[in-house]
Parts: structure tokens; sequence; C-alpha cells
């Protein structure tokens, strides 16, 4: 768990990170709140998280006050969002009704993740299923609103299309990425932010599947405009994190952030000066206008994507794309920094941790590997 | 027998509308409740089941199939009751204590109806202690345990743990399933089957069966 944290801290295109494992070494009953603490222990990005019962709630709250310093400071950059499910279809449970619903009083941003699956658990039409996945997010609204009035919350979910042939939920599949489009559409008519679990594949390796399926979605989620997305770095569904995919996954986030800055012109106008140069010199490589421009206008990405040139490529190793990946999640695992988070208040979070862990019978955590 | 082909191709077809008539006309006949179920539903079940294996046919299909096989089963049921033929053997399942997550159980519920056992079906949330109470009174030859989250995982151990300390596990069989659940693990806590999908827990199960006898 803490490579993936190490690895998630130097990819620059990846804004938050997930608390995505549950950990094994742990007794049960902080299995959340413990991966949680190693988030804030050794991050400094912002955790989409959530908490396994009632219980559990106080000390993660508690956990991210130690780090902003105060209620006050919580509620005005909120550091963690927490996900609650509702069961397809339409019902609560009662820890996840009662998580909304401190989430709201604390100022916890909560994101909805309805889960209606197409022609299994919700109508097999798209319309259908965006239908069922509405009423589900809206209910979560009210729960949280009628809680507090204006409480952060993201209109999210991670609904899927049901393939009959496997009895899988395909997250790759073009119609999960449509119901996921559309149900940010209409998390913006609400006028909400929204999330879809969308960019992840249901390869089992970091293969050509697992890129297409991953690229495909990430660029859709972008164009759509969804505002958080949780896919990178998933394989196998949502069942497998993979730190080499994470990596490769960082360069189609930064590929689709720079599409979405879109085509602008800058100094294009008049273009006889750039033309007359490029005339008088027989190339532009070291034009100020390029020298200017040259970072905004391309996105460079790391050597996970191959652009050498066949020789080249053949001289550096004939590398595949998943032993480039490898050396560069060896490389940043390597280059990891401990956060920039006062020493007081990490002293602070593991003695949080550890009553905790007493709390449910486990007297001592378990070694950490680096000092945070 | 040509009635026997036919009750199984409407199994194929998932005619359950034709398939009450047709095990009527079979009775009158004189064919035995215990032919027509083997002969009949189950076999067509089990090439319904082949096909579906094989990816020939998707999972609505076997659904389809299941209930044309009740549409017999509600007339054959209380006939092999009374002649003292009992049902293939009786399989407890449910999702393990602290899972919500029951669609994936229901399935198999489904296809282990379909392929002849009767089901008790405990729901989710259950506990080990009620698994092995459920197994116990209703003779049931094995427990099917489902879980999607590692967390509830360990509720399994603590079913096949049960049954060994009281002795049962030589009657009792388990098997177990679920996203997060693999080979590896049912080997690791001592379970007796494991299926990756609801085709392998009938498969498991009908070996258990076999095994148990």
């Amino acid at each position: 768990m803490s490579s993936i944290r190490s690895g998630c801290s130097g990819l620059p295109h990846i804004a938050s990170q997930s608390t995505a494992f549950i950990p094994a070494d742990v007794v049960e009953r902080v299995s959340d709140s413990y991966r949680l603490f190693l988030s804030l222990l050794y991050g400094e990005k912002p955790v989409v998280t959530g908490t396994f019962t009632i219980e559990s709630f106080q000390v993660m709250k508690a956990m991210q006050l130690v780090v902003r310093g105060g209620e006050k400071e919580l509620r005005q950059k909120p550091l963690a969002i927490f996900s609650c499910c509702p069961t397809s279809p339409l019902k609560w449970s009662e820890i996840t009704s009662q998580n909304v619903v401190d989430c709201a009083a604390s100022g916890i941003p909560v994101e909805f993740i309805s889960m209606p699956l197409s022609g299994f658990m919700a109508p097999v039409t798209l319309v259908g299923t965006l239908v069922q996945h509405t009423a589900e997010t809206l209910s979560g609204i009210v729960i949280s609103q009628s809680s507090r009035p204006g409480a952060p919350v993201l209109y999210g979910g991670s609904p899927a299309v049901f393939d009959i042939r496997y009895e899988t939920t395909p997250m790759g599949a073009v119609e999960t990425q449509m119901i996921d489009c559309a149900t940010n559409e209409i998390g913006k008519n609400f006028g909400l932010p929204t999330q879809a679990y969308i960019s992840l594949s249901d390869a089992k390796l970091l293969d050509a599947q697992a890129g297409l399926e991953t690229a495909m979605g990430a660029t859709l989620a972008a164009l759509a405009g969804i505002n958080n997305i949780s896919g990178p770095g998933m394989l196998d569904f949502e069942s497998c994190q993979s730190l080499e995919k994470l990596v490769l996954d960082n360069e189609i986030c930064g590929m689709t952030l720079r599409l979405v800055h879109g085509i602008e012109p800058r100094e294009d106008f008049p273009a006889t000066p750039i033309f007359e140069e490029l005339l008088r010199d027989g190339h532009l490589l070291i034009a100020p206008h390029t020298r200017r421009h040259l970072k905004e206008e391309h996105y460079f990405p790391g050597p996970v994507i191959d652009r050498a040139n066949l020789s080249r490529w053949r001289e550096e190793g004939s590398l595949s794309l998943g032993q480039r990946a490898q050396r560069e999640v060896e490389r940043l695992v390597g280059a990891w920094q401990p956060s920039r988070l006062a020493a007081e208040s990490k002293k602070e979070l593991v003695a949080l941790m550890e009553k905790e862990a007493r709390r449910w019978g486990m007297q001592k955590l378990p070694l950490r590997p680096v000092e945070a | 027998m040509k009635i026997l082909k036919q009750i199984a191709q409407c199994l194929e077809t998932g005619d359950d509308a034709a398939v009450p008539p047709l095990v009527s006309q079979a009775l009158a006949e004189g064919l035995v409740p215990k032919t027509i179920l083997d002969e009949g539903l189950i076999a067509g079940m089990n090439t319904v089941g082949e096909r579906f294996r094989i990816h020939e046919i998707f999972l609505p299909d076997v659904l389809m199939a299941a209930r044309a096989m009740y549409a017999g089963m509600d007339i054959l049921k209380p006939l092999l009751i009374r002649s003292g033929i009992s049902s293939r053997g009786r399989v407890v399942i449910g999702s393990v204590q602290g899972d919500l997550h029951d669609i994936g159980k229901n399935l198999v519920g489904i296809m282990l109806k379909g392929a002849g056992f009767e089901v008790i079906d405990l729901g989710n949330d259950v506990g080990a202690e009620k698994f092995v109470a459920a197994a116990k009174d209703h003779g049931a030859l094995a427990i099917g345990m489902s879980a999607l989250l590692t967390t509830t995982m360990p509720v399994m151990k603590e079913v096949v743990d049960r049954l060994k300390a009281e002795k049962l596990s030589d009657r009792i069989k388990t098997i177990i399933g679920g996203a997060p659940v693999s080979k590896g693990y049912a080997d690791e806590i001592g379970a007796d089957a494991y299926g990756y999908d609801c085709a392998q827990a009938v498969a498991g199960v009908k070996k258990l069966a076999e095994a148990v006898g």
C-alpha cells in the first residue's frame, strides 16, 4: 500500500489518491481507518475513501482534523471524499445512511456511488438504467441535504452493463461509459459536481485491451466534463490496482487533460512574421514564439510512452510497455520523499490510529517499512 | 420416449407454458414421476447447462430454462414426495455476514434449483452459526457461501472450522464463491469446493453430492 502512496505522489496528472485496498494486516474493524491513516501519513494528495462501519467515522474525521488543523479549516478545504453506495435497486443500508448523515454534519464531501447493472439489477435499456441511477442518487442527496442543507456532494456512480455471457460487469464496455457520460449530464443539470468510475479496464494484464478501454474511457470522460474520475490504476473490473498501470494511466490523464485545454490562438496572427522567420532560418526550433509556447502547446509524456525511432528503441533494449512501466514504478518508489506534514501532526496521526486499534483489540500496529 | 425429449426441448427453448401439459400427458401415458424428472426435466437442464458452459447460450436462456423446469416441478413435486423420492439433495446458501451483496448468490440459487437440488436461501448478512444450524436442521449436503468484500471472507473460514469442530465436515460440505474469492483461498481455509461463476458452482455442488453419497 505504501508503494501505491509513493507511486501516486510522483504522478502529476493524478490529482487525488484512492485508499483503494483493504488491509489484511490489521483487525477488520480498523481496516477502513488504517488505510486512510496510511494515505495521510505518507501522501499529500487529497483522498477518496469511505468507512465500512458507523463507528469508524469519528476517528477518520479526527485524522483529517489533525492534517487540516481544525473543524473550520476542514470545512473550508475538505481533505477526503467519502464514497457512499446505495444498494440496487433503491435501497440504503443503515451504515451507509448514517455515513451520509455524519459526513453532511461535518462538511465532508460525499460521492454517491449508485451501481445499477443494465439488464440484471436495472432495466436493460440505457435510459432505463439512467432512470434507476437518478432515483438512487437523488435519494442519497435527500438524505444528505435533509441532514444539513448545502452539505457538499458529488453526483457520482459506478453503473455498468451486465455481460450475460460471463456474469460480469464490464467497466470497459462502451455502453458503461455512455451511461457514465449521461449521468454526468444529469448531475450537471442539477448543478452538481460529478464523479464516475471510468477509464479503467476489465483486462487482467497491462495489455492492449487495458490501454484501449482506459484511454477510451478517459477521453470520453474528459470530453463529457466529468469532474472526479475514479479509475486510473485499475484492472480486472474494479478488483485490481496495478502500479504499472497507474504509471501508464498518468500519461493517459496527461493527454486527456491536454485535450480538454483545446486549441487556442496564441500570438498566431498576423502569421506572416513567423513564416518570414521560418524562411530566413530554415526552421523554427529556437524561434522566440516556439520557446514561449512549446510547453503549453505540446504535452510530453514520460518514458512509458514510446516515441523513439526504431533504431533507438532497439538500442535502448527493445523494451515493452510493461517493462518501461515497471522501470518507471521503480524510479518513482525510489524517489519518494516523506510528506511535508509537520512531524507533530504525524505523531498525532499515529497516536489516533494506535488508540483506535487498541479499541478493537489490536495492541500494536503493523511495522511500517519506511519512516513517514 | 418421445414425450421426454419434448419436455427436455421445452426447457432448451424456455417454453414454460408448454411444460405442464406435457408433464401431465407423460403421467397419463404411465410414466413414473422419477423418470419424467430425470429423463425429461433434468436431462433438458443438463443440455442447457452444457451449452451455457461453452458459450452457445447465455444466462437469460438458462433462467428461462429454469423457469420452465419449475413449471414442471410444480406438478411432479407432490407426487415425488408421496412416493418417497427425495430431491438430489438440499443446499443451504447465503451471502456471508457483513455482506449485503446477494445478486451472485441469487443466481447460484436459481441454477441449483434448475439442477434438481432443493435450495434453502438464508439471504444476506448470514453468520457462521446460522449457516451451520440451518444445514443441520434441513439435513443439507452442502453450504454455499458468497462474498463480494474481502473483509467478509473470514466468515467462510468460521463455517468450515465450525463444521470441523462439530465433526460434521464429512456430512456437510462447503462451497464458496464471489469476486474476491479464489481456488487458493478455498484451499487455504479448507473449503471443499470453489466456483468462479454460477455454472461452476452447480458443477461443484454436483461433485460434492456424489462425494457425500
